[in-house]
């Protein structure tokens, strides 16, 4: 009998969009971000990217130079010795001329921080330091779409930090952003988040909307963004306190708004 | 805990450089002091690439000290004469991503891979497959199952319990809940404090999430460039938000919404660490 990784997976993921894929280990979240770049094609059914379905396989190298993905585990992307040669890789197999090929490994190991470490042997970074590299030589390649498979998991709270500014950025000079992540605070960040589970897309919609579901999530095994748990909490207190704050800064400000709504209706 | 009794674990003015006098030269630890005592869970955090996987190769003498010393219930490592074997089976390591160390077929294989080369009888291996494996949530009929087909919390499970099943005193954790799910990582933790409370036990955790630390551990080692910037207990640490914060580290999210608040001048105490106490905090400013 066959183990459906996905089923009667039905999405279509617009230009310039930001989505978040979020599901419990063995979702299929990984199962279905490898299909966007055709490292996985389906059993049934199709994928398009542009106008390419990944079947075509004349079209492979345009699909993957259009869809830059960034694996769970770095190890298995790194590929030169030296830092700065792993970024330069892709690129320069895409013909990218020389003075060009320095700006955009200048450009990529700078957005990541590594640039520091642009001459250290690739054996010899961290986990974090290892995942920050195969996010930047990625990035070099400048992808149309970038697709990240939990590339933030082993790093840093500022290293996680820059690379969530770094992903906003990217997004706002329109490339599309596809991002798998057990971290909800990360995915609050998306604007539409897909909810998986069994191989099947469970819910989708805005932050605001798939977090009120906390049933849901809870069945699913999911957490909420840990800002509105603490909203959730604070409003078992103070019953009309508003529970839509998905970031650090989002929640003072809500603590401090309502705060004076209170103060002034008191007075 | 009582601070005369000797440390089951003492690294002592531990430096390590990765491929000395070459042009590559990676300094990555230098003159680290910790310990560890029984009964205790310590946590290690610190930004990527600050040594604290080096420094938890060092703890079971995967890596040799260079300079410096490390002891295991006070006989040091570098004068160790007897077998190292020994030694690993006392301190048992869990490496980043363990799902990778996985090499056997089947899974009850793989738990059973470290105590059939302890040379126990075929009873007394079974007896400890069984017991990791339950300790670690697992059905004992998992045994028989493919290893591969595991999923990423099984498997992860699955590592720790080969390292279990050597009846370890000291078990040292490098980023255990990693893309774990919610779930997955609440298990694993818990998995992890009820291991520890048997008795006699300890544990060393370095992680990128604030909230495994505080959740486990009572004391706190702050790694910054290789050196120890800061160490204390859990919440003491926890309390220098700047300076964590300058370090690329963080403190809990919820710890961060008072500080930002505390900031902006309202007096709310600084002195939290998880979402009750910040819920405390916020809902005391309304009733002032």
């Amino acid at each position: 009998m066959p183990a459906y990784a996905l089923q009667g997976i039905d999405l279509v993921i617009n230009k310039g969009e930001y989505v978040a894929v979020v599901g419990a280990n063995g979702s299929g979240k990984t199962t279905l971000l490898r299909h966007l770049n055709a490292l996985l094609i389906p059993t049934m059914g199709d994928v398009l990217i542009s106008e390419w379905n990944t079947r075509d396989s004349l079209h492979i190298r345009d699909i993957r130079s259009t869809v830059g993905m960034v694996f769970q585990a770095p190890d298995t992307q790194i590929i030169a010795t030296v830092v700065e040669e792993d970024v330069a890789f892709g690129p320069e197999n895409l013909g990218v001329p020389e003075n060009e090929l320095q700006d955009r490994i200048d450009w990529a190991l700078e957005a990541v921080g590594l640039e520091d470490l642009r001459k250290r042997p690739s054996n010899l970074l961290s986990a974090g330091q290892k995942q920050l590299l195969a996010i930047a030589s990625t990035l070099s390649m400048k992808p149309r779409c970038l697709v990240l498979d939990e590339a933030t998991s082993m790093l840093d709270p500022a290293s996680r930090l820059r690379f969530i500014n770094i992903v906003g950025r990217l997004h706002q000079q329109g490339i599309t952003i596809v991002t798998a992540t057990h971290n909800m605070d990360e995915a609050a960040i998306a604007q539409r988040i897909i909810v998986l589970s069994e191989g099947r897309i469970s819910t989708q919609g805005g932050a605001s909307a798939v977090f009120a579901q906390d049933k849901l999530l809870k069945d699913l095994k999911l957490d909420l963004p840990s800002t509105v748990m603490l909203a959730n909490k604070i409003r078992k207190y103070l019953n009309d306190f508003p529970c839509d704050a998905l970031t650090v800064p989002e929640l003072v400000n809500t603590v401090v708004l309502y705060l004076g709504q209170k103060r002034g209706s008191i007075k | 805990m009582i601070l005369s009794e000797m440390p089951v674990i003492e690294v002592k003015n531990l430096s390590h450089t990765y491929l000395p006098g070459t042009p590559l030269e990676v300094v990555s630890l230098k003159n680290v002091n910790l310990q560890l005592f029984k009964n205790e869970t310590v946590g290690i955090i610190g930004p990527a690439g600050s040594g604290k996987s080096t420094l938890l190769h060092h703890l079971n003498g995967l890596l040799r000290p260079m300079h410096g010393d490390v002891q295991i219930k006070g006989i040091s490592v570098s004068g160790w004469s007897g077998d190292i074997r020994v030694m690993r089976q006392k301190i048992g390591l869990v490496f980043q991503n363990p799902e990778n160390q996985l090499f056997k077929q089947y899974a009850g294989d793989d738990v059973a891979f470290g105590p059939r080369n302890m040379n126990l009888s075929q009873k007394e291996v079974r007896k400890r497959v069984r017991n990791a494996m339950k300790m670690v949530g697992l059905p004992f009929s998992y045994k028989d199952r493919l290893t591969a087909g595991l999923s990423l919390g099984e498997k992860r499970r699955l590592a720790l319990a080969g390292v279990l099943a050597m009846e370890p005193q000291v078990l040292v954790l490098d980023e255990p809940t990693a893309s774990l799910d919610p779930e997955g990582r609440r298990e694993l933790l818990g998995i992890l404090s009820g291991w520890r409370s048997e008795g006699e036990k300890a544990i060393v955790i370095a992680s990128h999430n604030m909230e495994d630390i505080v959740d486990l551990s009572s004391r706190v080692y702050v790694l910054v460039s290789g050196k120890i910037l800061l160490h204390g207990a859990t919440r003491e640490v926890f309390s220098h938000y700047d300076l964590l914060v300058q370090n690329s580290l963080s403190v809990p999210a919820a710890a961060e919404v008072v500080f930002k608040l505390a900031r902006r001048g309202y007096s709310v105490s600084t002195d939290v660490l998880n979402i009750e106490e910040a819920a405390r905090e916020i809902k005391g400013l309304f009733h002032a």
